[in-house]
C-alpha cells in the first residue's frame, strides 16, 4: 500500500522536474496579485476557502501548495477524528455492510432462512423488532453514515483537491440511491473505488467502477449473460481442456442464459469514456455488452452464499473482492468492437482489454478534457483548451494529477473574466459557507432536505449522466429563492445541523471581506446593504420554510431541532449581514 | 444593467426607483396588474424520461412475433390482468386503467409509433432533441415550448406566469429568449427574511453580473410577488379528484391551481421519472406498472379536478424514444425507437389510436430489433400545440422542419 502511494508521489515528480509540466502558474502576466490569485484557486479546487486562508496560500506560495495538495499526505487529524464517531459501517467492507446493515428485503429473506418455516413479520416496526433481537443495525444508519462521510470530508479534510476530484468523478461515474440493488453499496462506492483513485489514473478508476457492485447493479452489468444460443467461457475450456461438467450443472446453467443487458455497455461509452460523439455504433454497444457478460457482484445478500460460490468457482468462475467474473455466464464466441477483434475462447481478460481500449481512445481524451475544462475554467470553455486538455490526457495516459496541473497552467484558467463565473453547487455553497464560518455539519434530515431544495439531492441523481454542470441547471426561479431562504435560516440558527457560533464582524464591510474572495468588488454588496443595517426595522425571519427533508435518503436520517441560542442584538444583527451575504449573488459564484 | 421585467416596464421607471425602502410595495402594484388576465388556453405536457416502452403502454392485442420474442412482458387480451381493449388492435396497460373512461368518452387519443427521425439511443441527446425540437442538431439555443410561448402573439408582459415548469430545473423544452419559471414546489415559492432583507436580496439580485443569477433572479422576485397573493397552501383540489401523493401528482396539482387562479398560465410542463425499465419491468404487476398507475391516477385526477376549465386545456405526454421489442436478459427492455404518446383534451379527437404499428416481425423492425418510426414527433407535437395554442407551426416552432401537424385535435 505504502509502496504504491510512494511510487505514485515518485512518478509525478519525476514528470515535474522534467521542465514545463511545473512551470510557474501564469497568474502574474494577467494582472493577477498572489492573493487574489490564491483566492481564485481555492474557489475552484477547494470546497471553499477558511478565513484568512488566501492570503496564507499567497505566503505560502500557490505552486507548493497545489505541489503538497497533490502529494497527498496530510495528518488531517480533524477529518479522523470526526470519521472516528461514524457507526462502524464506514469501516465494514461491503460484505460486512451486507451482513450487519441489511436492507428491509434482505432482512425478511434472513429471517426466512434463519427460522424455516417461520414468516417474517409484514409489519414494519415488528420486523424493524427482529432487526434488533439478531443483533443487527438499522438499515438508516448505513444511509446516515454515508450522508455523515461526504459531508466530513468536504468540510473538515485538509485534502481539498482530492475531495474537489472525488465529487467530480464520481459524478462522472455516477450511481444512485434511487437504485435499491446499488443502495448499499454505495458508501464503498465512493470510499473504496473512487476516493483512492480520485487523483490517480483514470484507467485504474474506470476499472475500479466497473468492477464495483454499486456500478454493476445501478447499469444493470451484474445480470447481463451470454445469450440462449452463445457457447461461454466454461463450454469453450471444455472442449479444449478436460473440465469434467456435470451434465446437470450444465443444465442449471443454460437455465441462467438469459441474455445480454446492453445499459451498462452503453453509459460505459456514451458517458464514461468515448462521449456520446464518440464515434461508435448500435452494433458496438451490444458487442460491448457481449465482451461484458459474466461480469457481475458477489451475492453476498444470498442465503447460503460460500457453498454457491465454491460451487462457482469450480466452473472457471473467478473472484476479486467483491468482483465476480462468472464464466458460465460469459459469451465467449468472437466479437468486435470499435474494430478490434475479440477472438474466441476469451473469458474476464476481454473486459479488461474492453476498458484498456476505451480508456486510451482519442474520443476519451476529448470527452474527460471538456468534462475538465467546465468543471474548473468556464461553462462555455474554449476549443483551444479543450483541445490541448486532451493532449495531456492522452500523454500522460489520464493521469488526474497532470490534468490539475495543465488547467491551472493554462492561461484560460488565470482569465479575470473567468473570476466568478462558474455557480457553486448547494454542496459546495453549503459547505463554503459552513468553512468560512467555522460552522460544522451534521447529517441531518434537514440539512439533507435543504441540499434537495437547493436542487441537489445528494447521492440520488437518477440519471447516469450525474448533475450537470452548468450555471442553468443549478440557478432556476425556485432554487434560487431557497439558496437565499438558506443564508437567512442557516445564520439565524434555523437550520438543524448546520451549527453556527455567531460571529460578530464590526461592521459590514469587515463581513463582506470576510465571506467573499479577496480581490473580488464589495462595493455594490455594501452598498445595497448599507441602507438596511441603519433601518429600524426588524431584522427577523419570518415563518422558516421546512425543507423537504422527507423525500428519499432524507427519510432515514435523524431529524433535529433547530438551535435554541439566545443572540444578541448584535448578534442577531450580525447574523442577519452574515446570511444576507450567503444568499447574494456573489457567494454563488466561485 | 437592469431586469426586463415586465411589470416595472409597465409601472414606468419611478417603480423601479420604489424599490428598497418607503413607496408603494411592488407586488401590489403586480398583483394589481395581474388581475383581469383572462381565461386563456393552456398546454400542459408531461415528459417521461426514461423511455417509456410504448408496446407494453399500448400493446397490439396478439401479435405472435411479440409473443415470442417477449414471453414474460406481453400481457394477455382476456382473462387476468389483462389489456383494456382500446379497439379491435390495440389494448391498454391494466395500470392506466385510469385512462379507459377518458379514451372511450373521446377525450384522450394515442398516437403510436411516435419518434424522432434520428436514430440515437442515448436518453440524454434524444431528450435534447426532443426538447429543443431539432433532431440531429445540436446546440440549438431554445426549446420548442419556449418557441410556442414566443409565438403566442399577445402581449404577455402581464404575467411572470405564462410558461412555468414545474420541476427544480428549467427543462431544455423551455430554454429560451421568453421568460419561463421552474418551481418546484409554489408553497415554497417564497422569501423567509424581514421586508427589508428580502428587499436588499432583490437589490442585489438586480444587479449581478452573472447572467443565470440575474435573469432568474428577476423572474423569480416577479413570480413570488404575483403569488404572494394566492395561498398554494389553502388550495382544495375537486374533491373526486385524488392525486397521487408523488411528484407528478404533486405537479399536476400545482398545475391545476394556476389554471383555476388565472395567473396567465399558456404552458406548462412537468416530468415522469422511472421510464428506464432495463430489468424487471413486469407485466400487469413490476416496475412499468407502478409508473404508468402513477401516471394514469396523476393525469385522471388533474382532469377532475380541472371541472369547468377543462375546455382550456390539453395535455399531451412525451418521451425520448421506446424500447426493444424483444425482452433482454433481466426481464426488462433495452434502448428503442419509436414509442407512444396520450394527448387530452375535450377538443381532441379521441378515441381512437392515431399513428402506425406495422407488423412486429423481426424483418420488418428497425435494425432487426426496434419499433420503426411512423411518426415525426414533430407533426405530432405541432398537431397539439399549434391549433390549441393558436400558433404556427411553420420552421419557427420546428427549425429545418417542412412536415405537417398530425390532425390529432378536432
Amino acid at each position: 500500500m505504502d509502496m504504491t502511494r510512494t511510487s505514485i508521489v515518485a512518478g509525478l515528480t519525476c514528470l515535474l522536474l522534467q521542465g514545463p509540466l511545473w512551470a510557474e502558474l501564469p497568474y502574474a502576466r494577467q494582472g493577477w496579485s498572489p492573493q487574489d490569485a490564491a483566492a481564485h484557486l481555492l474557489s475552484r479546487l477547494t470546497f471553499g476557502a477558511r478565513p484568512g486562508e488566501a492570503e496564507r496560500v499567497a505566503q505560502f506560495g500557490l505552486q507548493p501548495w497545489l505541489e503538497q495538495q497533490l502529494e497527498d499526505r496530510f495528518a488531517d487529524e480533524d477529518l479522523s477524528a470526526k470519521l472516528a464517531t461514524l457507526p462502524e459501517a464506514y469501516r465494514l467492507d461491503n460484505e460486512g455492510i451486507i451482513a450487519a446493515y441489511p436492507n428491509p428485503g434482505q432482512l425478511r429473506r434472513r429471517i426466512k432462512e434463519t427460522t424455516p418455516g417461520q414468516e417474517p413479520p409484514e409489519d414494519r416496526k415488528l420486523l424493524e423488532q427482529r432487526r434488533a433481537e439478531m443483533g443487527l443495525r438499522p438499515y438508516r444508519e448505513l444511509l446516515t453514515t454515508l450522508f455523515a462521510q461526504k459531508l466530513y470530508h468536504t468540510l473538515y479534510s485538509e485534502s481539498q483537491v482530492k475531495e474537489v476530484l472525488t465529487e467530480f468523478w464520481f459524478n462522472h461515474f455516477n450511481v444512485a440511491f434511487s437504485n435499491n440493488r446499488a443502495r448499499s453499496y454505495i458508501l464503498s462506492y465512493e470510499r473504496d473505488a473512487i476516493r483512492p483513485h480520485a487523483l490517480g489514473s483514470f484507467r485504474t478508476l474506470l476499472e475500479a467502477t466497473a468492477k464495483h457492485p454499486a456500478m454493476l447493479w445501478y447499469l444493470d452489468n451484474a445480470t447481463s449473460t451470454a445469450g440462449a444460443e452463445a457457447l461461454t467461457t466454461t463450454e469453450m475450456a471444455m472442449d479444449d481442456v478436460e473440465m469434467n461438467v456435470p451434465p446437470k450443472a450444465m443444465q442449471r446453467y443454460q437455465k441462467r442464459k438469459k441474455g445480454l443487458n446492453e445499459n451498462y455497455a452503453r453509459e460505459l461509452m456514451e458517458l464514461h469514456t468515448l462521449g456520446v460523439d464518440g464515434g461508435y455504433s448500435q452494433k458496438d454497444v451490444t458487442e460491448a455488452a457481449r465482451v461484458l457478460t459474466g461480469w457481475t457482484a458477489v451475492p453476498y445478500e444470498r442465503p447460503n452464499m460460500e457453498p454457491f460460490l465454491n460451487r462457482e468457482l469450480k466452473f472457471g468462475t473467478r473472484r476479486e473482492g467483491d468482483f465476480l467474473f462468472a464464466a458460465p455466464l460469459h459469451d465467449a464466441q468472437a466479437k468486435t468492437v470499435l474494430k478490434h477483434n475479440f477472438v474466441a475462447g476469451g473469458g474476464e481478460e476481454e473486459g479488461e482489454q474492453l476498458l484498456d481500449l476505451l480508456a486510451a481512445h482519442p474520443s476519451t481524451a476529448h470527452h474527460i478534457a471538456t468534462k475538465f475544462a467546465v468543471r474548473f475554467v468556464s461553462d462555455q470553455p474554449s476549443q483551444q483548451l479543450i483541445e490541448h486538455l486532451s493532449k495531456v490526457f492522452t500523454k500522460s495516459h489520464g493521469d488526474t494529477k497532470t490534468m490539475i496541473l495543465a488547467v491551472v497552467q493554462s492561461d484560460e484558467f488565470w482569465d479575470p473574466s473567468g473570476r466568478g463565473n462558474k455557480i457553486k453547487t448547494p454542496l459546495e455553497l453549503m459547505v463554503s459557507a459552513a468553512r468560512v464560518l467555522g460552522a460544522d455539519l451534521e447529517p441531518t434530515r434537514q440539512i439533507y432536505g435543504w441540499l434537495i431544495d437547493m436542487g441537489q439531492p445528494l447521492y440520488n441523481y437518477q440519471a447516469p449522466t450525474g448533475f450537470p454542470d452548468r450555471a442553468e441547471f443549478w440557478i432556476s426561479s425556485g432554487t434560487v429563492l431557497q439558496r437565499m431562504n438558506f443564508g437567512l435560516q442557516a445564520t439565524g440558527g434555523q437550520v438543524p445541523g448546520f451549527f453556527y457560533t455567531p460571529t460578530t464582524f464590526s461592521n459590514l464591510e469587515e463581513t463582506a471581506a470576510g465571506l467573499l474572495p479577496t480581490g473580488w468588488d464589495l462595493e455594490p454588496v455594501v452598498a445595497k446593504l448599507r441602507p438596511l443595517l441603519d433601518s429600524s426595522d426588524s431584522l427577523s425571519i419570518q415563518k422558516p420554510s421546512r425543507p423537504n427533508g422527507n423525500a428519499n435518503l432524507g427519510g432515514q436520517l435523524p431529524n433535529s431541532h433547530p438551535q435554541r441560542t439566545k443572540l444578541t442584538p448584535k448578534e442577531k444583527q450580525s447574523a442577519t449581514m452574515i446570511g444576507l451575504i450567503l444568499g447574494s449573488p456573489d457567494f454563488q459564484r466561485r | 444593467m437592469s431586469w426586463s421585467r415586465r411589470a416595472f416596464l409597465k409601472g414606468g421607471a419611478l417603480a423601479v426607483l420604489s424599490l428598497g425602502w418607503g413607496g408603494t410595495p411592488l407586488f401590489m402594484t403586480r398583483a394589481a396588474q395581474a388581475q383581469g388576465l383572462g381565461k386563456k388556453k393552456t398546454l400542459v405536457a408531461i415528459f417521461q424520461r426514461g423511455a417509456m416502452d410504448g408496446l407494453m403502454a399500448v400493446q397490439p392485442l396478439s401479435d405472435n412475433s411479440l409473443i415470442k420474442v417477449r414471453p414474460n412482458l406481453v400481457l394477455p387480451a382476456t382473462g387476468e390482468g389483462s389489456l383494456l381493449a382500446l379497439d379491435e388492435r390495440f389494448g391498454l396497460h391494466p395500470s392506466l386503467s385510469p385512462l379507459h373512461p377518458l379514451f372511450r368518452q373521446g377525450q384522450l387519443a394515442v398516437v403510436h409509433g411516435v419518434g424522432s427521425p434520428n436514430s440515437t439511443r442515448s436518453h440524454f441527446d434524444a431528450q435534447d432533441y426532443m426538447e429543443t425540437g431539432t433532431p440531429g442538431r445540436k446546440g440549438t439555443a431554445s426549446g420548442w415550448l419556449n418557441r410556442a410561448s414566443g409565438l403566442l402573439g399577445h402581449e404577455a408582459e402581464a404575467t411572470p406566469f405564462r410558461s412555468v415548469a414545474l420541476t427544480q430545473s428549467l427543462p431544455k423544452s423551455l430554454y429560451g429568449e421568453q421568460p419561463s419559471l421552474a418551481i418546484s414546489s409554489l408553497e415554497e415559492f417564497r422569501l423567509n427574511g424581514s421586508l427589508n432583507a428580502n428587499h436588499s436580496l432583490e437589490s442585489l439580485y438586480s444587479e449581478a453580473t452573472q447572467e443565470a443569477l440575474h435573469r432568474t433572479g428577476g423572474e423569480a422576485f416577479e413570480a413570488m410577488d404575483l403569488l404572494s397573493t394566492k395561498r398554494y397552501a389553502q388550495y382544495t383540489p375537486d374533491p373526486k379528484a385524488t392525486y397521487p401523493n408523488s411528484v407528478l401528482g404533486k405537479s399536476l396539482r400545482q398545475i391545476a391551481f394556476l389554471i383555476k387562479n388565472d395567473v396567465g398560465l399558456e404552458i406548462a410542463f412537468t416530468e415522469s421519472n422511472g421510464w428506464d425499465t432495463h430489468r424487471a419491468q413486469g407485466q400487469a404487476r413490476g416496475i412499468f406498472a407502478q409508473r404508468a398507475s402513477d401516471l394514469a391516477q396523476s393525469m385522471a385526477a388533474f382532469w377532475t379536478d380541472l371541472g369547468s376549465r377543462r375546455s382550456e386545456v390539453v395535455l399531451m405526454t412525451m418521451t425520448e424514444f421506446g424500447r426493444t421489442v424483444a425482452q433482454n436478459g433481466s426481464g426488462g427492455t433495452d434502448h428503442g425507437r419509436a414509442s407512444c404518446m396520450f394527448v387530452l383534451g375535450e377538443s381532441v379527437k379521441g378515441g381512437q389510436v392515431l399513428g402506425q404499428v406495422k407488423s412486429l416481425d423481426p424483418g420488418s423492425l428497425e435494425e432487426g430489433r426496434d419499433l420503426p418510426v411512423t411518426t415525426d414527433f414533430r407533426a405530432a407535437f405541432a398537431g397539439v400545440a399549434g391549433p390549441h395554442l393558436g400558433i404556427g407551426t411553420g420552421s419557427e416552432l420546428f427549425p429545418e422542419w417542412s412536415g405537417t401537424g398530425l390532425k390529432v385535435l378536432g
